[in-house]
């Protein structure tokens, strides 16, 4: 079973996340902010970590930052959310070191299928 | 005769040569003559010296040979040697010689008796003796011969021996005498030379006396007579018809003369010209000299004038100007006292010699005066009086005075100024009165650009400060850049200008570099002003840039080239603080973003769970609980968007209230039912004061207020626990607090508590949810209703929220608010020291609404009085009133007295004295003018304190 992590502080949003996920089979911890989600992410093993790109105590792109230079952490797949869609968003978060991004709102079977694709390649 | 005459007159040189030439010739003569008998007496000498000794010698060898013949003889007879025999005959041949030679010769008797016995002697001697002697020899009879020979020998023998030396004698004798004859004759010789010697210097003595008549006399008188002539005496000359040199002298001296006195006619005649000329020249000199005369005097009065005019030019300021011409014109054209008097509004003037009283004086009177006159006619007046008793002093007699009136006429024929001069006990002439006109003019031009020089001073000074006032930075440069000019605002902008007026000048490069200094990421502001001053097209007409020091600022920057005759000569940068704009722009933008940001999560649930219940096979309580999910963010969704409408609105100022009374408690009771249906965590306890708490408002508003805060105490203290909300009436302020056992608010949070969509940056906050407009609304509607909302919060523990607001006092008429006992006791006291009546009743009016009781007083003083009486709750002071007690004083006063040392106090003043204030420990400060509800809300703060 694929181990997910997900860090976003919107309680509503994180159920949808969550619900959306687990029926597809994925076990997925929760962080409701920043620095808990690096706690996770540093004691952990996830085969994909999702981020919400406007955290308190820590923004997703600083998390990256962050991870990406722990020894062993480097690979981590890094899904980020963001209520921002701009092209140039995108283009800011890739270059940070995410691996995917998807906009807000989200629909729950893009969500699914990205997290899939993301899984595999 | 006549010839060599002639010849010789011709010459002195000639005669005098002749005449030498002659002595020397008979010099030389006689010289001849001497010489040549000299020459004859002494050959005569030596012939007969000569003689004497031919005569002596020939003795001498007669008596030699003599001799010898006897000695030979003698030795013959000795020696019978043949050598001795021709001895002999060699000595009788001599002999015979001797004789002959001394036969030749003249001969005296005496002499030729001796010869011829010598020669007797001998010729017996060897014709007799001899042979006898010899033959005797032969034999050798001496004896025979010793008798023979002394006998016949000895006589002649030793005769001839006498003889010769008798004829030496005689010779000697006649050698001596010959010699006496010698010197007789020489000597005699010597005389005669002598004589002739002498008779030739008397000839030279006499030739030259003759000479020296012949020259050195006429020489003589000709020179005396040159000296004479010298002297002046007419003379008359002779010798003229001599011919030789004299005659040539004298005839030239006479040429000369004749010419020297024909000169000197002429410069007789040309002295007379000369000392006619002269008189004339002294003429002329004199009049030069009058001529020079007038000139100094004209130069005097040039140089006065000149410095007069130079102190003119020199100075631009107003008083200066007028005070150096009058000090000049009193002095220089000699006036005894002066004053020049502006015609304008200020009547400004300078006066010499007259004092201060006695000018002013005349200002007042120039109405009245001869002034009026001279400004008529705008030609200058005389007036010729008697002199005043100053102007006297102490002369008992009367003395006359001259007044001079004269006008200053400007370039439009109007009167600018007058000038009046005064001289005492002297006139003042029609060539002074004109030369003062003239000078007037010179003085109407001075004043002419002194006016001129402040109209431009003022519309500069103006200019500048248009351009100092306004709030962009003007930044005007030259074509290469330089800047040359900039106002007070960039001074601020940037600390590396200066303000006020002297500015240095900014080459390019130097202001790059500074800006390099001053602002954030230069090469874009860099490059815009390079390619401005290069002339070159920019991309856009502005750039904008950050400026990092001293101050923050966001900035933009846009250009206009300037021109003058079609020519740019410059640019002009203005500068514009943005920061607001700037601030407002990125506000907006950050508010739209989080405006965004915040209807698209609740927007992406339900989108989430919408499609999740349509592509899922969902168990009936996940559908209901997806279901009432998506209905509580759709109306949260709604909530938010109505709450930012009504913000925004509120904020924009189209929000309309409804004003009217509304009583509090009710309203409460309202709010606080809805909120506790189906609430079983809380437990509200209201403390309510059962008198009518009525505000004045909006209803609705009012209920959103109460809604929004007791809703956040509820949401807040998740836990539970009791919820208060108290309401009470404190001195015409209804005081709300509403106060929760919750999770409290964190201290950093607290100042932004009330700033739009402000939420606390806790997790288990957002849980709680929320739009974060909730408090800025609140305060929005309690602002709007002249309200104030506090907080205080411990985090864990709590938190209260406090709400004031005036009371609606419903009273109609204030005016009858001291008469009609309609004022609440409780209602507390203002007292108003106001001394501007006007504004005393407006405050009045204003606190009277506000629900306070009123005491005005215009003077410090009554209310110094009465302070203790009335024992205000506060004062409201003005500092500045009349006569003589201020608004400190009441101050001091009241801090003096026990009773009222801690009475707030309200300054309400023009000026702004906080610093004094504070010490007397009085902070609150209204800076007139103020808007009478500012003085309410300042009573209040101060009652609540």
């Amino acid at each position: 079973m694929k181990k997910l992590l997900l860090a976003e502080d919107e309680p509503i949003l994180r159920m949808l996340v969550v619900d959306t996920l687990e029926d597809e089979g994925y076990s997925i911890d929760e962080a409701s902010d920043g620095e808990e989600a690096y706690q996770y992410i540093t004691s952990g093993e996830y085969d994909l970590v999702i981020l919400d790109y406007m955290m308190p105590k820590m923004t997703g792109i600083e998390i990256i930052e962050k991870v990406r230079q722990l020894p062993g952490k480097e690979q981590v797949k890094i899904l980020m959310l963001s209520a921002k869609s701009q092209q140039a968003e995108q283009e800011k978060v890739l270059a940070a070191g995410a691996d995917g991004f998807m906009s807000k709102p989200f629909s729950p079977l893009d969500l699914i299928d990205k997290v899939e694709e993301m899984l595999r390649g | 005769m006549a010839k060599w005459q002639h010849y010789l007159r011709k010459r002195i040189t000639r005669r005098f040569s002749s005449m030498l030439l002659l002595s020397l010739l008979l010099i030389l003569a006689g010289a001849v003559f001497v010489l040549l008998s000299t020459i004859q007496i002494l050959q005569k000498y030596e012939l007969r010296s000569n003689e004497i000794r031919t005569k002596q010698e020939l003795v001498a060898e007669i008596g030699d040979y003599s001799n010898e013949i006897i000695l030979r003889a003698r030795g013959y007879y000795v020696y019978l040697n043949q050598f001795e025999y021709k001895k002999m005959f060699e000595a009788k041949k001599g002999l015979e010689q001797s004789i002959a030679d001394f036969k030749r010769l003249e001969f005296s008797e005496d002499e030729e008796r001796l010869i011829a016995e010598i020669e007797s002697f001998f010729t017996d001697y060897f014709d007799n003796l001899l042979p006898g002697a010899i033959a005797l020899a032969e034999k050798g009879d001496y004896e025979g011969l010793r008798k023979f020979v002394p006998s016949g020998e000895e006589n002649p023998v030793n005769e001839l021996m006498l003889f010769s030396k008798e004829f030496e004698q005689n010779v000697q004798h006649i050698a001596a005498n010959a010699n006496d004859k010698l010197i007789r004759d020489l000597s005699f010789q010597g005389v005669l030379f002598i004589i002739y010697v002498c008779l030739v210097l008397l000839l030279s003595l006499y030739i030259s006396r003759r000479v020296a008549i012949d020259i050195g006399q006429p020489l003589g008188q000709l020179a005396q007579q040159a000296s004479q002539f010298g002297r002046g005496h007419v003379i008359h000359l002779e010798d003229l018809e001599r011919e030789d040199e004299l005659g040539e002298l004298a005839r030239s001296f006479n040429d000369m003369m004749v010419q020297i006195q024909a000169k000197e006619e002429e410069l007789l005649a040309q002295n007379e010209e000369l000392i006619a000329q002269q008189d004339e020249l002294q003429a002329q000199q004199e009049e030069l000299q009058q001529v020079v005369e007038t000139l100094e005097e004209n130069e005097v009065y040039l140089t006065n004038r000149n410095a007069f005019i130079q102190a003119l030019a020199n100075t631009l300021d107003k008083q200066e100007l007028l005070d150096s011409i009058i000090n000049n014109l009193v002095r220089f054209s000699d006036f005894d006292k002066g004053i020049l008097v502006l015609l304008n509004t200020n009547n400004d003037y300078a006066a010499n010699g007259v004092s201060a009283a006695a000018a002013d004086g005349f200002i007042h009177s120039i109405g009245d005066s001869m002034v009026v006159r001279v400004t008529e006619t705008l030609e200058p007046y005389k007036l010729v009086r008697d002199a005043s008793d100053g102007e006297r002093a102490y002369h008992e007699q009367d003395i006359q005075a001259s007044d001079l009136y004269v006008p200053i006429v400007n370039g439009q024929q109007e009167v600018i100024a007058v000038l009046l001069l005064t001289r005492i006990g002297r006139t003042i002439t029609k060539h002074e009165e004109s030369e003062i006109v003239s000078l007037a003019r010179q003085v109407s031009l001075a004043l002419d650009k002194l006016e001129m020089y402040e109209e431009t001073a003022r519309q500069r000074q103006l200019t500048r400060d248009m351009i100092n006032t306004i709030q962009e930075g003007i930044h005007f440069m030259d074509m290469q850049g330089e800047t040359l000019e900039v106002n007070d605002k960039m001074a601020d902008f940037f600390s590396f200008f200066q303000k006020g007026d002297q500015r240095s000048r900014f080459p390019l490069d130097k202001l790059l570099g500074e800006l390099e200094e001053n602002v954030t990421n230069t090469s874009g502001l860099t490059a815009f002003i390079k390619s401005i001053v290069a002339g070159d097209a920019t991309a856009s007409p502005s750039v904008q840039y950050e400026i990092k020091q001293p101050v923050h600022r966001y900035m933009q920057l846009y250009y206009e080239p300037l021109y003058r005759d079609g020519v740019q000569f410059g640019l002009l940068l203005v500068h514009r603080d943005i920061t607001r704009e700037y601030e407002v722009d990125r506000m907006k933008s950050e508010f739209v973003s989080t405006v965004s940001h915040e209807l698209r999560t609740p927007l992406a649930s339900v989108l989430g769970f919408a499609e999740l219940l349509l592509h899922r096979e969902l168990k009936p309580e996940r559908q209901r609980k997806y279901i009432h999910t998506i209905h509580q963010e759709a109306r949260r969704l709604t909530t938010l968007i109505n709450d930012f409408l009504d913000l925004q609105r509120m904020e924009s100022g189209k929000q309309t209230y409804i004003v009217e009374p509304v009583e509090l408690t009710p309203l409460i009771r309202e709010v606080v039912e809805i909120q506790r249906m189906g609430n079983e965590k809380h437990r509200f306890q209201m403390h309510l004061n059962n008198e009518a708490c009525t505000v004045l408002g909006d209803q609705d508003k009012l209920r959103q207020v109460l809604t929004n805060l007791i809703s956040n105490a509820v949401k807040y203290s998740p836990e539970g626990g009791e919820i208060g909300i108290n309401c009470n009436v404190i001195r015409g302020k209804a005081i709300l607090d509403i106060k929760d056992e919750g999770l409290g608010i964190p201290e950093d949070a607290l100042p932004k508590l009330f700033n739009k969509f402000y939420r606390v940056d806790n997790s288990d906050r957002r849980e709680i949810g929320g739009t974060g407009l909730g408090l800025a609304i609140v305060k929005e509607i309690i602002n709007q209703h002249k309200g104030d909302i506090t907080v205080v919060s411990e985090q864990g523990k709590g938190s209260t929220f406090t709400i004031t607001m005036p009371l609606h006092v419903q009273e109609e008429h204030p005016a009858d608010l001291e008469t009609a006992g309609l004022i609440r006791d409780s209602a507390p006291t203002v007292m108003v020291v106001e001394n501007d009546h006007n504004l005393s009743h407006m405050l009045r009016d204003e606190l009277l609404t506000s629900g306070y009781r009123v005491e005005l007083f215009t003077e410090g003083r009554h209310a110094i009085e009465q302070i203790q009486q009335i024992k205000p709750d506060v004062v409201v002071l003005d500092l500045m009133l009349e006569s003589g007690t201020n608004g400190w004083d009441v101050i001091e006063h009241m801090k003096k007295s026990d009773l009222l040392i801690n009475t707030p106090i309200i300054i309400s003043s023009a000026f702004e004295e906080k610093d004094k204030a504070s010490q007397w420990g009085i902070r609150d400060f209204l800076i007139k003018p103020y808007l009478p509800g500012m003085l309410s809300a300042a009573v209040q703060r101060a009652l609540s304190k």
